[in-house]
């Protein structure tokens, strides 16, 4: 007994995803059916429209490469960037405090002046973080 | 692309060599801009979906297994990346209206200006059709008949079982075909 076809069956032989035996079972099935016939050929019409038209924004011209490099690379700029400073600024400053050359004026006055510029420093790279969170254009291409 | 030369370009990427992600991005960015340009339904939030699923790709390019195939693997990136869009409402699913920026009309120049205009006649029926169907329905149909993928790869695409993307597909057949005919009954009185 011949198994009935199923919309699964349809599909899978509209998309050519059915096995060869199978397949022919189902031609076999196809010529005696007007209903199958039918309904294989709207599919196939659908079909047809899609594969005419392209789906595709004409004014998209200009490649997302520059702002996806911009983002993978800067990260990894910055990454660097911290774990330098970091090492550098730990580094001198250990040099620095254990020196016996130097005397205690000159130490603190020294770590107060660097303290004092990474604040202003930091601060300044804060705000313009802020400002670019909430700024409306950032996405505006120049 | 070539599988062993992704292979290859995604190893060098994995060792810390940005440069030889572009190949990747610019090989993939046009079938990318079709899926998320019929998902996202406007040229704006199709290219920021695009943007942030190859930063989100390149990220996990650690995971990646390499003896699958990448396409799959990015278009499910994409995938993701749109629908959290539209939920996390960064973005409105909108169809744009065809006019003279947006070209839906036909691959196939031939034929003659009549036949041009028929084509792009029912390009545009098909857009509107698409917009009236629901999201899951419009995906599917978009990875099989814009991206023409096998059903393996929709299935991997969309964390589906095989067995479901032919019924899904059918349904959502069944519903662009009802919205078709809906259009046309609308067009109909109209005119």
């Amino acid at each position: 007994m011949k198994k009935p076809i199923s919309k699964e069956d349809l599909m899978r032989y509209l998309d050519g995803e059915m096995p060869p035996d199978e397949c022919d079972e189902f031609n076999e099935q196809l010529k005696h059916s007007t209903e199958l016939q039918r309904e294989l050929a709207i599919y196939k019409t659908l079909r047809a429209d899609f594969q005419d038209s392209t789906f595709y924004p004409v004014n998209y011209t200009r490649s997302v490469w520059d702002q996806v490099n911009a983002k993978v690379t800067r990260r990894v700029g910055w990454i660097l960037l911290i774990v330098a400073s970091i090492i550098l600024t730990t580094g001198s400053a250990y040099v620095f405090f254990t020196d016996l050359g130097e005397s205690n004026w000159e130490k603190w006055g020294t770590a107060m002046l660097w303290i004092g510029l990474l604040t202003l420093l930091a601060s300044v790279i804060w705000d313009r973080y802020k400002e670019s969170r909430n700024d409306p254009y950032k996405d505006v291409q120049r | 692309m070539q599988s062993d030369l992704e292979r290859e370009l995604i190893r060098k990427c994995r060792a810390g060599n940005a440069r030889f992600y572009e190949p990747l991005v610019r090989a993939y960015e046009p079938s990318g801009m079709r899926l998320a340009f019929v998902l996202m339904g406007n040229t704006d939030d199709a290219q920021d979906a695009l943007q942030e699923a190859f930063i989100k790709t390149y990220q996990s390019l650690h995971q990646f297994d390499l003896d699958q195939s990448f396409s799959p693997w990015f278009f499910q990136i994409l995938r993701n990346q749109c629908r959290d869009m539209l939920r996390g409402r960064k973005a409105e699913f909108k169809f744009e209206k065809l006019d003279q920026r947006f070209d839906l009309c036909s691959t196939d120049s031939e034929g003659g200006p009549e036949r041009i205009l028929e084509r792009k006649a029912a390009a545009e029926k098909l857009w509107r059709g698409l917009e009236q169907i629901s999201e899951e329905h419009r995906e599917i149909l978009v990875l099989k008949e814009i991206q023409d993928f096998h059903y393996t790869e929709i299935a991997s695409i969309l964390d589906i079982p095989e067995g479901t993307v032919a019924s899904r597909l059918y349904h959502a057949r069944r519903a662009l075909r009802e919205a078709l005919l809906d259009t046309r009954v609308e067009d109909q009185k109209n005119s």
